[in-house]
Order: C-alpha cells, then sequence, then structure tokens
C-alpha cells in the first residue's frame, strides 16, 4: 500500500481547511468519517488519495438534538449510536431500522451517518477498477454487461445504484442536508443534494471535494406518524439492498393523511414513488390498498435485461412495508 | 483419509528395517504408499443422505434454509467432534454454493467480477441454518480400525438436496447453481 499523509481534524471547521489547502496544493483527498469503506478503496485503488482528513478526532456533529419542530442529528454520528438511540423511538422507527441493517455489527460501530450518505456505488464494475463513469470514465459497462443488481429506476448512462440505506429513510422523513464548505455552511434539500446520472453520470451528490456534510435536519414526527424500513437482501449480514423501502405514514384514525414512500437499491438516488404517495393519501390501509400501491410502485420502473426479477420484489416490498404499518 | 496409507508406509518400513537394520548416524528411512481402493475387487465406499427443509419466498424469491440434517456412513467415528464439524463446515460451502455463491464475468473483456470476500458471497454466520449431523457407524472391514473417509462427502450431497428442496416446495426445477432469486423468480414467472 503506498504512503498516506494523515491529518486528525480538530473541528468541522478545520476539516474544511485541510480540505481546501490540500486541493490548493493539488494533492488527492479524502475526508474520512470512519473509513470502513474509504480505506478499502484506496487500497484496491478506487480512490487515489494520498491525504485523510480523519475526522474521529472531531467532536462536534455527533449529537442528536430533538425539538418538538426540528430535529437535527449530527453526520459524525455513528450508525450504531443512531440504531441504539434513546431519543428516537416511536415514529422515528424507519431511521432506526435502517441504521441497524447496514453492514455487520463491527461497521456500524465505526461508520457515520454522513460516509452513509455519501459513500460510493458498490456496482462490481466501478469497485473491481472499470473506468467507468463513476471512475471518471465515459461508458457504463453495465449496461450491456452484468447487471442483476442495477438500476430499475432513473438509470442511464450510468446503471449503478445508490447504496445507503440512511438516504430512504431520510428523504422519507423529509429531510434536509447541512452542508460546510469553503464559504461557510449551507442548507440544501433532497432534490438540491442527489443527482441522477442523466444530470451527472460521474457523482451521486452535488456535494464539492471540499464540502463536508456535516448534518440533517428535519420536522420532529408529530403524534399519529408511523414509520418502518423494509430491506431486502441476498444474505443475512454485510450486503447492501437488492431493494429496500423506507414508508413514513401520518395517519388519523384509520385514514393515511400523507405517506412517503422512498425505495432505496433501485436507482442512483433515493427514489420517491410520488404516485405511490398521492394515491396512498386519504386511503384507510387495507391488504388492497396495500397491493394495489404495490403495483403502482412499478408502474415507470424500466428494467434491463438482466434484473427484471427486481420489479416483483418492488411491488411485494412496498407492499409488506405497507401492511406492516396497518392497524393489526 | 482413512488412514490405509499409513498402514502401508509402516509396513514397508517394517520390511526395510527387517531386510537392512535399523538406520545409525544421519540415516533415514524413507517409505511411502499409494494404498489401493480395492483391496479385493469391491469399492471401499462412504455414504451419506441430506434432509433439507426450506422455505421459498415465492414473491421476493429468497429460499431460507429451516433445518438440515446430514447422516452419514464413515465407518467407525475416531474422533466425533472434527468428524461432525467437518461435515458441518462441508454442509456451509454446500448451501452457499446452491444459494449465493457466483462468479461472474464481463461477457466483453472477461473480466471476473464477484470477486474478493465481500462479492465472493459465502454466508456469514447469521446465514447458517441449524445443522444436525448423524452417522451410522458400520464398521466394514477395510479402514484401520474401520475408519472411512469424512473429507468431502459432506459438500457433494448439499446443492442437490437443496434444489430438491426447491423443488418440493415449489414444483419447480432449479438446473444452475447458484440458485439466485433471478432464477427463481424467472422461473416463477
Amino acid at each position: 500500500m503506498k504512503a498516506l499523509t494523515n491529518i486528525n481534524a480538530r473541528s468541522l471547521a478545520d476539516a474544511v481547511a485541510a480540505a481546501s489547502a490540500a486541493a490548493a496544493r493539488g494533492q488527492a483527498f479524502a475526508f474520512s468519517g470512519g473509513g470502513t469503506d474509504l480505506i478499502q478503496q484506496i487500497k484496491d485503488g478506487t480512490n487515489q488519495a494520498d491525504v485523510i482528513i480523519n475526522l474521529r478526532t472531531v467532536r462536534e456533529a455527533r449529537a442528536v438534538v430533538v425539538s418538538p419542530t426540528e430535529t437535527l442529528i449530527g453526520g459524525l454520528i455513528t450508525l450504531n449510536e443512531l440504531a441504539e438511540h434513546a431519543a428516537l423511538t416511536g415514529p422515528w422507527a424507519v431511521l432506526r431500522e435502517a441504521a441497524a441493517s447496514v453492514g455487520t455489527p463491527q461497521i456500524r460501530n465505526a461508520a457515520t451517518l454522513a460516509g452513509n450518505i455519501t459513500q460510493r456505488p458498490w456496482c462490481w464494475y466501478y469497485r473491481n477498477g472499470f473506468p467507468c463513469f463513476k471512475a471518471g470514465g465515459s461508458h457504463c459497462f453495465s449496461e450491456h454487461g452484468e447487471h442483476q443488481q442495477h438500476a430499475i429506476f432513473g438509470g442511464g448512462p450510468s446503471f449503478s445504484v445508490h447504496p445507503s440505506d440512511l438516504a430512504p429513510a431520510l428523504v422519507g422523513l423529509g429531510a434536509t442536508f447541512e452542508v460546510l464548505g469553503p464559504d461557510g455552511p449551507r442548507h440544501l434539500t433532497a432534490a438540491e443534494l442527489f443527482v441522477l446520472p442523466s444530470q451527472n453520470p460521474a457523482r451521486e451528490n452535488t456535494l464539492g471535494v471540499t464540502d463536508l456534510l456535516t448534518g440533517v435536519r428535519m420536522p420532529t414526527p408529530t403524534a399519529g406518524v408511523v414509520s418502518t424500513y423494509l430491506k431486502i437482501t441476498d444474505r443475512e449480514a454485510w450486503t447492501h439492498a437488492e431493494v429496500s423501502v423506507a414508508v413514513v405514514l401520518h395517519v388519523d384514525g384509520d385514514c393515511i393523511r400523507t405517506a412517503s414512500v422512498v425505495l432505496g437499491g433501485v436507482a442512483l438516488i433515493p427514489w420517491r414513488l410520488t404516485e405511490v404517495e398521492h394515491f396512498l393519501s386519504g386511503t384507510s390501509l387495507s391488504a388492497a390498498v396495500a397491493g394495489q400501491a404495490g403495483a403502482l410502485a412499478i408502474a415507470s420502473a424500466r428494467q434491463l435485461a438482466k434484473n427484471g426479477h427486481k420489479l416483483p420484489m418492488t411491488s411485494a416490498v412496498v407492499e409488506r412495508a405497507l401492511m406492516h404499518l396497518a392497524p393489526a | 483419509m482413512t488412514g490405509m496409507a499409513v498402514v502401508e508406509a509402516v509396513k514397508d518400513l517394517q520390511q526395510q528395517i527387517a531386510a537392512r537394520g535399523m538406520p545409525t548416524g544421519n540415516d533415514v528411512l524413507v517409505a511411502s504408499a499409494t494404498p489401493t481402493p480395492v483391496p479385493d475387487g469391491t469399492m471401499r465406499q462412504c455414504f451419506g443422505a441430506h434432509f433439507v427443509e426450506v422455505e421459498v419466498d415465492t414473491r421476493l424469491g429468497t429460499t431460507r434454509i429451516v433445518k438440515y440434517v446430514a447422516v452419514h456412513e464413515s465407518g467407525r467415528i475416531i474422533n466425533p467432534q472434527t468428524a461432525r464439524d467437518q461435515i458441518r463446515g462441508a454442509v456451509i460451502q454446500g448451501i452457499g454454493q446452491a444459494l449465493h455463491e457466483d462468479l461472474l464475468y464481463d461477457p466483453v473483456s472477461g473480466q471476473p467480477l464477484t470477486i474478493g470476500y465481500y462479492r465472493a458471497r459465502h454466508l456469514t454466520h447469521l446465514d447458517v441454518p441449524t445443522i444436525e449431523v448423524h452417522f451410522l457407524e458400520v464398521d466394514d472391514g477395510y479402514g484401520p480400525f474401520g475408519a472411512k473417509t469424512v473429507g468431502e462427502s459432506g459438500i457433494i450431497l448439499t446443492p442437490a438436496a437443496v434444489a430438491n428442496a426447491i423443488f418440493n416446495a415449489t414444483g419447480i426445477r432449479m438446473t444452475s447453481l447458484p440458485m439466485t432469486r433471478d432464477k427463481l423468480l424467472g422461473a416463477l414467472r
């Protein structure tokens, strides 16, 4: 392995300053939250960083602050802290369950919320060093190659999928994203943060290289909110979603007032099913309604030659997540 | 490995010592043996039967092994714990072969895609079902102390047993490994 320079950041501002300084020197650098994926990428050569800006030495951005109207979660909180946080019970189930579904206990003890949201895709072409869009190239090898795990929504010209479990949960909860850059802090909506490959096939988000995702902010769920995260994988642990769904319902008795239904593992961004959300609003949840929602979920899906199995899976996952939230 | 090679090699050593006496100084005696598995015109065989209970989620294509029972006749079992774990380890590898582990190549460049520990899709601890191992100890008089092979016998039966259980559950004959959800859902449609 090549020699690396490690910079222990003392604060978020210090980390961004170190990034700007490295950029000015023309050095390749990377922020490291838990480092669970980054170190492997550097070893594999899919990340060229020579300088690691270590965020484990930063004490900020690790708290969960809940007010009656708004909740702020620091980007450097570990996934295990998130999954077991005493303030995130009841309507927060979607976030807790998503955090608990990631990787393995060892990964969750080190990996951070911000790192999970901004991790690179796990497409086997990109991760094996093919010069694809994600590696700065101008070709997607999966489209006419092996794409059993690839996109059924929003694909093209890249067909890899967003690997995060927390991102669909956060989008479902209506989160906005706090970013610190060289010009100070700014806030991005999910629509402003995540980008489709048709907009920029090289990146999954609009963050600049010196931008740090410092936290997420969202309305505190009110009474009547129920939520869940359902993730389907090809084995029980240490894997990414083949298909997952975050469902957040605001219910009034038997009636659904508003619904958020966001898919993971099927597109290069957390994929919001707005048609399903509109369909669910005003209905009362039953097996028939859940089945219709599942069917509607794949109305605009587009399969490649070898990933057609993801369509019936998506229907089933949406239907089952809804039934999980149905009153007994 | 039954130890027959050791028995044969020791006999050879005995003959060498009888002929030339014990070695002295830096001299050594060398003996090796490749015993014939057909000592009297019959094959020395071990036997096994595997039983699998699966649940197949026909909407997600997920196959979950609920219970696994492996019964083996490997002659006299000299070390029960290592013999049992040998079979159990083989079954775990066999389940991976049956349901998960796929070696995909890029059709254009020929480069392998599912490489490395993460992509190889070995079973994790959470994927391993309860595996019962039973031995029927039959001394047919061939191996030393009546022992026969344990070795790889556990892995050979596993994919077939899992495939048969999937057939029993769904009526579908899976004919290629691994029996992943894309193939199962394709066959179920």
